[in-house]
């Protein structure tokens, strides 16, 4: 029976905190055709998260095959799903389908310096990207990352800033829209860490995700520093519920998000017929 | 199709109801039912309870291959393990007396259900129906349009057999071996001179195409046409095309399932995210979204298959008089107005 709504069957390995209201969520695929769906996914493709009798919702993949063949899901607890999924221990068994969507363009930006700029729990399909990047270290540029947050305590993937940091040919750089008595960092909003830092739109890819009001604004400043709207990419979310193009209901205009999506370039976004 | 067309036979309205009764033995038959001033497609247990007059049927053939709910799988949950199970889907069923343009939405709900990946349910309830036509030999209902999205009152796209009332009994025709198959089950004697219907004609107006709506996209029409809107989305559900769909999970403890269910993206509740946007946030936007799906966004994803047939229900039953003939004799107008202006 081939069905796309059937899921696969995981197990919850691990649950942790990433930050407030935020859980890393490891999936280990319990079936040979789960473990072959996902044997090679890419960075910037989805799946479908289900909490077993409360529902399933989409979220991007955190993780990439190359560093572990568990899942990684980056889960910020907003609706009746998510809180489900947050309450879970080690063990329980879950449902996944995908993956699904497009992906970043990885081939493309071969040779190519990458700019990151990532905002909250937008951070998390950047994280794929980043990995690949510094698993694939001689087929890329100058890295620069920039993770950005509402407040310390809401920034995700902390614990992996050294390594990004010391990683070679690779500038990290982190801001917090207002600190705390531990902060002893940038304090100050994302466009004016990117101010700072200036990247040089010579030869460059900028990737950014976040709330919507931040990829505009961080969009925006790219441009005036020299990016061509081929030059940036985003990856986009809408509500969702069958990830295949079929339930109507993720479209931007004629665009599905789900299956011509998520990952879209600054100049395909200028083409769609309806605001984003 | 068939290589050789197998004569037309002629039924009287007896040998039509002891075939449908010849049917009820082998496999379920959704046919027209009156009930009070109105008709519905539903399942019927005798061939007396079919509705030999039917002109629209308040409902659309949708449900029977598309349930307004369905079960998508059970659920067996423990501790550590799930038991999943697959429900029976798509019994033998006939859907008789169908029109041509419900029919016809068979052609667009294909293209998506059974486009890649293919729609597990949609495809098995798909290949176990069978569909008996009735051609409109007259134009049965004032709100009917159907030439306007390229369909015919006589049309027998995705019909098995069609049926043609004629001098008080039916003509019928077999245009499947499935149909044939069926027809073999009727009495009633070959016609000797075949029958050839006639198309009652409908008054001509054009649908829109494409650019038309991407030029009408921003124009304050839908707001105003959303201000008449009450969200009660009837023009979703009995529309043999609507299609948009949820997902839910039910159940308690142990045993639970995961439902699909209609959905209409009229709704309030259709696109807003759990952190409080919404994309389509007024009925203008909503409606919109509606109409571009059908005449805009579905036909520019799938080679130019428009999302409508004409059937005129969503004019007829809409409670603020939403007209879509309207609506799209305004988006032709409004369109060429604006590129008049834009050129000058």
């Amino acid at each position: 029976m081939n069905n796309p709504f059937w899921p696969y069957v995981g197990t919850l390995t691990e649950v942790r905190d990433l930050a407030v209201g935020i859980k890393l969520l490891r999936v280990r695929l319990e079936d040979e055709a789960g473990r072959r769906a996902f044997a090679d996914y890419r960075p910037g493709q989805f799946a479908f998260l289900s909490a077993f009798g409360v529902g399933e919702v989409p979220f991007g993949l955190a993780g990439t095959p190359a560093r572990s063949p568990e899942l990684e899901f980056a889960v910020a607890r907003v609706g009746t799903v998510t809180s489900a999924l947050h309450g879970l221990e080690e063990g329980a068994p879950v449902g996944v389908r995908g993956p699904m969507g497009n992906s970043f363009p990885m081939e493309d930006f071969r040779g190519r310096n990458l700019v990151i700029i990532g905002g909250g729990i937008g951070f998390a399909p950047l994280r794929p990207v980043i990995h690949y990047v510094l698993d694939h270290r001689a087929d890329y540029g100058h890295l620069t990352i920039l993770a950005a947050a509402r407040a310390p305590n809401l920034l995700v993937f902390r614990e992996e800033y050294d390594e990004w940091a010391a990683a070679p040919d690779t500038e990290f750089h982190v801001t917090v829209d207002v600190g705390d008595e531990t902060w002893t960092g940038n304090v100050g909003l994302v466009t004016e860490l990117q101010a700072q830092v200036s990247p040089s739109p010579e030869n460059a890819v900028a990737i950014t995700c976040g709330p919507p009001i931040m990829i505009k604004f961080v969009t925006q400043l790219l441009q005036k520093q020299g990016f061509a709207p081929e030059q940036i990419y985003t990856t986009l979310e809408m509500k969702m519920k069958c990830g295949l193009g079929k339930c109507g209901r993720c479209n931007v205009g004629e665009r599905y998000v789900c299956v011509d999506g998520p990952v879209f370039s600054q100049a395909q976004i200028l083409q769609f017929i309806d605001a984003f | 199709m068939i290589a050789q067309p197998m004569p037309q036979r002629r039924l009287s309205k007896e040998e039509l109801l002891a075939w449908v009764e010849r049917l009820l033995r082998e496999r379920s038959v959704i046919a027209p039912v009156r009930s009070g001033e109105r008709t519905f497609l539903q399942e019927i247990s005798a061939p007396s309870e079919v509705d030999l007059e039917v002109g629209r049927p308040v409902n659309s053939l949708k449900e029977f291959l598309f349930p307004a709910t369905e079960t998508l799988f059970r659920l067996r949950r423990g501790k550590r393990a799930v038991r999943m199970e697959l429900p029976e889907v798509g019994r033998l069923q006939v859907l008789f007396l169908v029109r041509p343009c419900d029919a016809a939405a068979l052609t667009s709900m294909d293209a998506l259900f059974l486009g890649e990946p293919a729609d597990f349910y949609w495809g098995e309830r798909r290949k176990n129906t069978a569909l008996v036509g009735l051609a409109c030999l007259a134009v049965p209902t004032p709100e009917c349009f159907c030439t306007t999205v390229g369909g015919s009152p006589i049309g027998t796209a995705n019909m098995d057999v069609i049926l043609y009332a004629q001098d008080g009994g039916y003509v019928a025709e077999a245009l499947t071996e499935r149909g044939e198959a069926l027809l073999s089950l009727a009495g009633g004697a070959a016609m000797e001179q075949p029958f050839v219907p006639q198309a009652p004609e409908l008054p001509p107006f054009p649908c829109p195409p494409i650019e038309d709506w991407q030029r009408v996209f921003d124009d304050d029409y839908w707001q105003r046409l959303g201000e008449r809107c009450l969200g009660c989305k009837i023009c979703t559900y009995n529309c043999p095309t609507c299609y948009c769909f949820d997902i839910r999970d039910r159940g308690t403890g142990g045993r639970v399932e995961r439902l699909r269910a209609w959905d209409a993206c009229t709704s309030k509740h259709y696109s807003i995210e759990a952190s409080g946007h919404d994309p389509r946030p007024t009925r203008g936007a909503r409606l919109r979204n509606r109409f571009c799906h059908k005449y805009f966004y579905f036909p520019w994803r799938y080679g130019g298959t428009l999302l409508c047939t004409g059937c005129g229900r969503c004019v007829a039953q809409c409670p603020v008089n939403i007209d879509l003939t309207e609506v799209l004799e305004e988006v032709a107008v409004r369109a060429r107005k604006g590129e008049e202006a834009r050129q000058g």
